[in-house]
């Protein structure tokens, strides 16, 4: 495991949160839950680079890996969200 | 901006950053001649057939890094041209203050005559590429840049929200967070050249991948650790960092979210300089 595959997943959570402070509309459960679904299916279809090779870096088996910062800058835009306050 | 405000310490502050960039700036060019080979380097011939991007982006961006400042530096260029030539009539200059402003029709979004497709799944979709930047920025040290094209992907998200939900949208950039954010980029940026200036003499020098050994480990730890990857090649494992390259795109997104976020922030609301129009919801100078 290198730090190379866990600081990007850190710099989009990070940056998640800070334009995720700027979302001002109403978001509901059902809402969240279909970002989320959404968002590991857009990770899976993007994958993981080749150069990591370990779970930290999206990797898990051959063929099946996840581009972990753009579950990570999901992640953090909806906690942006929750951080603004409101629903 | 009133240059007023530049006086005082914000003035002396900016005068003495501008300074230390052009004397870093300069005294890198000057130290440069003789110490560069024309074409391709040792690291490039040695990694590129193996497919190491992390080199090719190293190398390239040492030298494209102040091409894409002067680059972001049009976009701004380009921003007040279009504001003064398309938007006049928003943007009320201090010259033209005694004209009544030219009226265009209101813009009026009306989003029950959007398809349900649209009204529902279009604050995902900008979600959704607001995520899409933010991976593309973050992939720099596994491909070639990034920091542009992020920018450029959150402001189109910006301006979809726009489009779909009228001038209350969902991603409510205001004008005080893109100016801050456009300025924080523009200062990372410059900032990431100061450690190499101070330790090496070369402005911008790429501490963690230290092409040219000249400073110590310890630097290496700092700046090129936290993004090294180890490519394991049928010829041996490479640990591979393209050092402040990410810090440097991240400066750069900033930088472009805020340059193109503000040109469609001025045809949206147009733009105000007035002390009361800084202080309304999100900065907007409605």
């Amino acid at each position: 495991m290198m730090l190379g595959e866990i600081t990007p997943l850190i710099i989009g959570l990070l940056l998640g949160v800070l334009l995720g402070t700027q979302l001002s509309a109403p978001l509901s459960k059902r809402t969240v839950a279909l970002l989320l679904g959404l968002s590991i299916v857009a990770a899976f279809l993007f994958g993981a680079p080749v150069f990591t090779w370990s779970i930290y870096g999206g990797y898990i088996l051959p063929g099946l890996s996840f581009a972990t910062p753009f579950i990570g800058a999901m992640v953090g835009l909806l906690i942006g969200k929750a951080l603004r306050g409101g629903r | 901006m009133d240059p007023s405000e530049l006086r005082g310490k914000r003035g002396i502050l900016a005068a003495v950053a501008l300074l230390i960039i052009f004397v870093g700036m300069m005294s890198s060019l000057v130290k440069l001649s003789g110490n560069v080979n024309p074409g391709i380097s040792q690291v490039y011939n040695i990694l590129a057939f193996l497919v190491a991007p992390n080199s090719l982006s190293t190398w390239l961006y040492d030298w494209r890094g102040f091409d894409t400042l002067l680059e972001t530096g049009v976009i701004y260029v380009g921003a007040v041209v279009s504001v003064l030539v398309i938007g006049r009539g928003m943007v009320r200059m201090r010259c033209r203050q005694g004209e009544p402003p030219v009226q265009s029709p209101p813009l009026e979004y009306k989003t029950e005559s959007l398809t349900v497709i649209l009204k529902y799944f279009g604050l995902p979709t900008a979600m959704l590429l607001v995520s899409y930047g933010i991976l593309v920025v973050t992939g720099v040290s596994t491909s070639g840049g990034g920091g542009f094209q992020c920018g450029v992907i959150v402001a189109s998200a910006y301006l979809l929200t726009t489009i779909f939900y009228g001038k209350k949208n969902p991603i409510n950039f205001g004008k005080r967070f893109l100016v801050g954010i456009g300025s924080a980029g523009w200062a990372g940026y410059a900032l990431c050249g100061l450690p190499g200036f101070l330790t090496t003499g070369y402005w911008q020098y790429n501490l963690g991948a230290d092409l040219w050994n000249l400073v110590a480990p310890i630097y290496h730890t700092i700046f090129g650790d936290p993004f090294r990857l180890s490519l394991a090649l049928q010829e041996g494992v490479f640990n591979s960092t393209p050092g402040i390259i990410p810090l440097l795109n991240i400066g750069e997104a900033f930088n472009v979210i805020g340059a193109i976020g503000l040109i469609f922030f001025a045809f949206i609301y147009g733009w105000s300089d007035s002390p009361a129009d800084q202080d309304t919801e999100g900065g907007k100078g409605e």
